[in-house]
């Protein structure tokens, strides 16, 4: 008995040296993976035209379908996107996403993404139906680490 | 020795085919796919896309052929060994698809064809997975084809199907291709736009995104719908189509494929009618008229305010004092339920699908010749006739998919002879006869056509052929031709035409064949030996007849006064059927203005607009004690009724419908009912429950069952119903009716105006379609000298005045128009509450026509 107690003060001592994987959250916040998959941007091109042109790939490939796309054609004098076609509505019920990155591979210009972000509680089950506004960034440069992710996928050059 | 069964071999699969078809036709149907962009089925071969190539290794004779075979050109041989995986086929199929997707743009996520596009999937299935192109892209200049046709020329492969498709079946033309070889450029030519009313098809048909469909552009994308196949149900021709939806809403209609009825091609009105479902003037609740104004009320207590006001009439003046008009717009089951809601709840005879003169006229004149409604002809047999004769049918515009088989006859070598006040155009730059006679004169000019006939040798043979023989034998040819305004010399041609020895004959009757014209037809028929065909305007006229929606015929077309088929009736509903005919929709204007029908119930009809006696139809409805409107869509009656139920239209709905030709079709439904609408066999099952007097069918299978029961010939398709349906042919034999013709109108002055059905204008349901908006505007047609002389030129505005009510209308100048002869589209004079009313006045109504502009006014006719 007193050999199996100092095997686990043993246990507790090697412990104490290690160093700590405790974070202090939310005073210390970790800096996530390359590739993690938290909640979703919608991304723009550099000339600040959205990318997503509404093909609805992403709201087929969801094996949950929480994403819910509507198209419109764009006004050729002042275009959303690229192309003819943009997404007049995008909405994402984050609430029932599996988080599983289908929605990125799937889509063919590179602007629904995952981002880094996964603190997004909210107080009332229907804030977490994400639209339009909410997915879409001001900039795509701010996001170094996402304009890397759709980098290394090939997208289509047609536009 | 064409359908001589032969077989051969592709990759070592034995296949059976016809002699000479081509090996791609029956590889496909075998489930062998060869990739193809340029063939198909209903076109014309042009072997131009090589996507199709194949290794002959044996052609039949032991030898192969030296070089790749295109399989869409090349015929079916017996004992023929041919192989599509060859690395010789593959390295071909993937320079093809190379070449091909050379200047095809890879936008698949913009373009609307994604997920259904034959050169995506074959791309996917017979091409190089890697691209070497670095070139730049072949870029046209942008253009516009139509509000329907989208073009996008940069994703065109050049298959030419659009051209084949608007030259061959369409005529028209439209396509064209300009410049060679690389910058091949497909279009329209400037100056022809693209106004054809059969004009979708291309969009069917375009093997990528290059022509699709502007209405239904970005609103959905095809792995999110579902889709019914099933008939067209806007008119009687029952074209098949797929109606496609996501979520509750209908989303576009595409063609489906039905070699009998319309190959593979749908008009127009049928491929955005649909439109109408959703519209704004669909009747979404039950309405009850409280101090004076329609208020919405809950279908129980619709129900009960029915049930209150019909008991009282019934008590105080019995079944007689209730008449129903209607059915033409339901299914057969409902249109049955009708009837039996009518006979057995109500015990009155008085009801009548035939709302329109032209419809009475039409069936009483078949009743009279044959015993029987329809069967007596096939659209299939109209496809390959070696003659037809056209009567007051204006097929582009009434029955757009009848004019796609009158021009496929006559591709085949019909001769085609139209008796028409207009010189109809069907497209066809030869082999059309026109017999041009005075408006109302059909009748005289189709004896002078059957006189001829009996110069040239035919003979009337079988019941009644002796008066008929008579008839003709007293009569004058030049004398009919005189007083109909046709000449003699023509009318002979037309007959030696339409007589070639041993060949099938197809008359087809259209809304012009009125009164007299329609029992003319059924001679001409009877005397040719030919399948005749009345084209009527409501898509199930037939079927609600089949049903016994008529005064004086029970379910199955059995006479009201055989005791038997009265037993039957009272068998399976358990109420006794009264004896006595009913009222016919004829009728029943003077018998509510008289007091002896007390009560109307109208069942998805619009008499107030639709009947061109608007005028004593609206004062007969006033006169009604209580209305009843069961109907879809708001329209002119409304304002009668005093209840108003809401009824799905036939997008909504399951069952079957009849077409004109008398076969049967399976119609699914497509979305779910709007608002509050039920299924009208449901409603009157209901409505009977709050009568007190259940009626026994109270599920659509108790509906079908007494309908198989009492309809003998329907007993087969209501059990099991093929997918392309099935025809109810009827023998085709009748008896000759020789009446005296109508004197002669004498030669009227002035300015005649008739009013002709136009699909697209014609009734509520096409009026509250958003998409047909963009299709020909309603106009005043004026033949050239008459607009020069109302000093109108296109598109002006001109005020037609009938009747002591005027209208103003664009002007449209017609050349196929005899000078003295305007013409307006019916439905749409009538929709506008007030319009115009063409009565029935012989020879076209007389109008007035000035230009409504600051243009010189000139007083015409009188």
């Amino acid at each position: 008995m007193l050999a199996e107690i100092a095997r686990g003060l043993w246990l507790t001592l090697k412990h104490s040296w290690r160093s700590r994987v405790t974070v202090q959250y939310p005073d210390e916040r970790e800096e996530m993976p390359k590739g993690y998959r938290g909640l979703h941007k919608l991304l723009r091109w550099e000339d600040g035209l959205e990318r997503c042109v509404g093909c609805k790939l992403c709201s087929a490939a969801c094996p949950v379908d929480c994403i819910f796309v509507e198209s419109a054609e764009n006004d050729p004098a002042r275009p959303t996107s690229k192309g003819e076609r943009y997404a007049s509505v995008y909405e994402i019920n984050e609430l029932r996403c599996i988080f599983c990155g289908y929605c990125e591979e799937a889509c063919p210009v590179g602007a629904i993404v995952l981002g880094n972000e996964y603190e997004f509680c909210q107080d009332h089950r229907d804030k977490f139906l994400y639209a339009k506004r909410d997915l879409l960034v001001r900039r795509t440069e701010d996001y170094p680490e996402l304009k890397a992710r759709y980098d290394e996928k090939r997208l289509l050059t047609y536009v | 020795m064409a359908d001589q069964e032969i077989t051969f071999t592709l990759n070592g699969e034995a296949v059976a085919a016809k002699k000479g078809e081509p090996v791609l036709e029956a590889a496909l149907r075998r489930g062998l796919h060869i990739p193809h962009f340029c063939y198909h089925s209903y076109l014309s071969v042009v072997g131009q896309c090589r996507a199709c190539l194949v290794d002959v290794l044996d052609a039949g004779n032991g030898k192969p052929v030296p070089k790749l075979q295109p399989a869409c050109a090349t015929p079916a041989i017996q004992g023929m060994v041919i192989s599509t995986v060859s690395p010789r086929v593959k390295e071909a199929q993937e320079g093809v698809f190379e070449f091909l997707l050379k200047n095809h743009p890879l936008d698949c996520p913009v373009c609307d064809q994604g997920g259904e596009c034959p050169l995506q999937d074959q791309t996917m299935a017979y091409a190089k997975a890697v691209s070497r192109t670095h070139e730049l892209r072949r870029i046209y200049p942008r253009k516009e084809l139509s509000a329907y046709v989208k073009p996008e020329m940069n994703r065109c492969v050049h298959c030419t199907r659009c051209i084949r498709f608007t030259h061959e079946i369409d005529g028209g033309g439209e396509f064209g291709w300009a410049s060679r070889g690389d910058r091949t450029e497909v279009g329209i030519f400037e100056d022809l736009p693209l106004t054809s009313i059969v004009s979708g098809n291309v969009i069917d048909i375009c093997p990528v995104g290059a022509l699709t469909d502007n209405k239904y552009r970005f609103t959905a994308r095809v792995w999110e719908m579902a889709h019914a196949e099933g008939p067209c149900t806007l008119c009687s021709v029952g074209c098949r189509q797929r109606v496609w939806r996501a979520g509750d809403e209908l989303k576009r209609v595409t063609a489906g494929e039905n070699p009998a009825v319309n190959d593979a091609w749908i008009c127009d009105v049928g491929r955005y009618g649909w439109s109408g479902v959703h519209a704004g003037e669909r009747i979404l609740r039950p309405l009850i008229r409280r101090e004076g104004r329609l208020q919405p009320a809950s279908w129980p207590e619709a129900l009960g305010h029915i049930a209150r006001r019909l008991g009282a009439i019934l008590r105080e003046s019995g079944g007689g004092a209730v008449a129903g008009l209607g059915g033409a717009w339901a299914t057969n089951e409902s249109a049955f339920q009708f009837g039996a809601f009518f006979r057995e709840v109500l015990g009155s005879n008085s009801v009548d699908c035939r709302v329109h003169p032209r419809d009475l006229a039409q069936t009483e004149a078949q009743l009279a010749a044959f015993g029987a409604v329809g069967g007596q002809g096939s659209i299939a047999g109209l496809g390959r006739a070696k003659g037809i004769l056209l009567v007051g049918s204006d097929p582009f515009e009434e029955h757009p998919i009848l004019a796609l088989q009158v021009r496929k006859a006559a591709r085949g070598g019909a001769a085609v002879v139209s008796v028409h006040p207009r010189r109809i155009d069907l497209r066809l730059h030869s082999g059309l006869r026109h017999l041009c006679p005075l408006p109302g004169e059909e009748a005289r000019a189709l004896r002078a056509l059957a006189k001829a006939l009996a110069e040239a040798g035919a003979a009337p043979s079988g019941e009644g052929a002796e008066g008929y023989a008579h008839a003709l034998a007293s009569a004058d040819l030049d004398a009919l031709c005189r007083e109909a305004d046709i000449d003699p010399r023509e009318a002979r041609e037309a007959a030696r035409a339409l007589r070639p020895e041993g060949a099938e004959v197809v008359v087809l009757a259209g809304p012009g064949a009125q009164a007299e014209a329609a029992a003319e037809a059924a001679n001409l028929a009877l005397l040719l030996r030919a399948e005749l065909l009345f084209a009527s305007t409501g898509p199930n006229l037939q079927g609600a007849l089949d049903m016994g929606l008529h005064p004086a015929l029970l379910p199955g077309g059995r006479p009201l006064g055989d005791a038997a088929a009265r037993e039957a009736c009272q068998g399976a509903w358990g109420g006794p059927v009264g004896a006595a005919p009913g009222l016919s929709s004829a009728q029943v204007w003077d018998a509510l203005n008289e007091r002896r029908v007390r009560a109307l119930y109208l069942f998805g009809c619009d008499p107030a607009a639709e009947h061109p006696e608007g005028a004593r139809v609206r004062r007969a409805l006033e006169a009604a004690e209580f209305v009843v409107l069961h109907a879809s869509h708001a329209n002119a009656s409304l304002d009668y009724a005093e209840v108003v139920l809401p009824a799905p239209t036939l997008y909504e709905e399951e069952g079957s419908v009849t077409n004109l030709e008398r076969r049967v079709q399976r119609l699914r439904r497509a979305v779910k009912p709007l608002g509050e609408a039920r299924e009208p066999w449901r409603a009157f099952a209901e409505l009977s429950r709050a009568m007190e007097a259940p009626m026994r069918a109270h599920a659509l299978d108790r509906v079908r069952l007494q309908a198989r029961l009492l309809c003998a010939d329907y007993a087969g398709p209501l059990s099991r119903l093929p997918e392309e349906g099935v025809r109810l042919a009827r023998e085709r034999r009748g008896a000759f009716r020789a009446a005296a013709l109508p004197p002669a109108a004498p030669p009227a002055g002035g300015l005649r105006l008739i009013l002709a059905p136009a699909l697209w204008l014609s009734g509520s349901f096409a009026a509250s379609a958003v998409h047909l908006k963009d299709m020909p505007r309603a106009a005043l047609r004026l033949s050239p000298p008459d607009a020069d002389r109302i000093g109108a030129g296109e598109g002006d505005e001109a005020e037609v005045e009938l009747g002591g009510r005027s209208l103003r209308l664009p002007v449209r100048v017609d050349a196929s128009l005899p000078v003295g002869l305007a013409q307006a589209p019916e439905g749409y004079l009538a929709a506008l509450r007030g319009g115009l009313d063409a009565g029935a006045a012989r020879g076209g109504a007389a109008v007035k026509v000035r230009a409504a502009a600051a243009a010189p006014r000139v007083k015409v006719g009188g």
